[in-house]
């Protein structure tokens, strides 16, 4: 009985466990339980379906080294940042 | 070959971008990558010439971004605070058990047309990275951006493995939800 109990978990404990899975830090004893609780529950489920696309997402781009933000520094600052490196060269 | 000449002309725009990905901050990135050009210039001697001049200079401006980060989170006393076992109730109800709370539930983005694939999405998603607490975003960006050593981030951060896993699992729970409201189902 005592084991059997022991396989439930909250649905706090299963998303954190969906997140160690994530990073392959989950024991086989953890996944068995995350496994048992996906089963029953559609909304933990969701959550690791969709967490599981996010993740993909972040692994893609930093595959394809995608620049999330295209910020350009002021040409004026870049010129005066130049100029210090120049002195700073020189000395 | 180092060619300090051509840092700013080649790697500003690259290291400004890199920089206000994980501080989140313009001003703050700007001078970030200032400080940083100048002790490049100073530390050229440490250069082994293994690594490109790019990767180099990201990687100074790396340690950089990660003593700014340990300054600001020591700084925060409340993070300790948080992160020590309570946090997360506010997804999960105490009194059923840590069920979701029915407003916090996932709903199904299945019936949605928004795509993951789209470049706006990226957009999204930078919104929802600029509106995660900032202790949160420094241990998800060290992980999920640089790719860095889940030990590597806990000795960088100052902070405990299971701490790191609280922090991950809210960024994670917050980034979901976010993501939802401003994405999938607005």
């Amino acid at each position: 009985m005592t084991e059997k109990k022991d396989l439930l978990i909250t649905c706090k404990e299963a998303t954190l466990l969906i997140c160690k899975n994530q990073e392959k830090a989950i024991t086989l004893k953890e996944k068995i339980k995350l496994k048992a609780h996906l089963l029953v529950c559609r909304v933990c489920d969701l959550f690791n379906i969709q967490s599981n696309l996010i993740h993909q997402h972040y692994t893609k781009m930093n595959a394809e080294n995608i620049e999330t933000y295209s910020l350009k520094l002021d040409a004026t600052k870049k010129e005066a940042l130049q100029h210090h490196l120049d002195i700073e060269l020189e000395k | 070959m180092l060619n300090p000449k051509n840092w700013i002309n080649f790697y500003a725009d690259y290291l400004l971008n890199y920089a206000y990905f994980r501080v989140r901050n313009r001003e703050l990135a700007e001078d970030l990558i200032q400080e940083r050009f100048i002790s490049a210039l100073k530390s050229q001697h440490t250069y082994n010439g293994t690594a490109n001049e790019k990767t180099w200079l990201t990687a100074i401006l790396k340690n950089k971004i990660i003593d700014y980060y340990r300054s600001s989170l020591s700084k925060q006393s409340k993070i300790t605070d948080s992160i020590n076992g309570n946090t997360n109730n506010d997804f999960f109800n105490t009194e059923t058990s840590f069920h979701w709370f029915e407003k916090k539930q996932p709903q199904d983005w299945n019936n949605t047309e928004k795509s993951i694939e789209s470049a706006e999405f990226n957009a999204a998603l930078a919104n929802c990275m600029q509106k995660m607490p900032e202790k949160l975003a420094v241990v998800f960006s060290l992980k999920y951006i640089d790719d860095e050593a889940t030990e590597t981030i806990c000795k960088e951060v100052g902070i405990t493995s299971s701490n790191y896993w609280v922090m991950i699992h809210r960024a994670k729970l917050q980034l979901r939800e976010c993501l939802e409201k401003n994405w999938f189902i607005k």
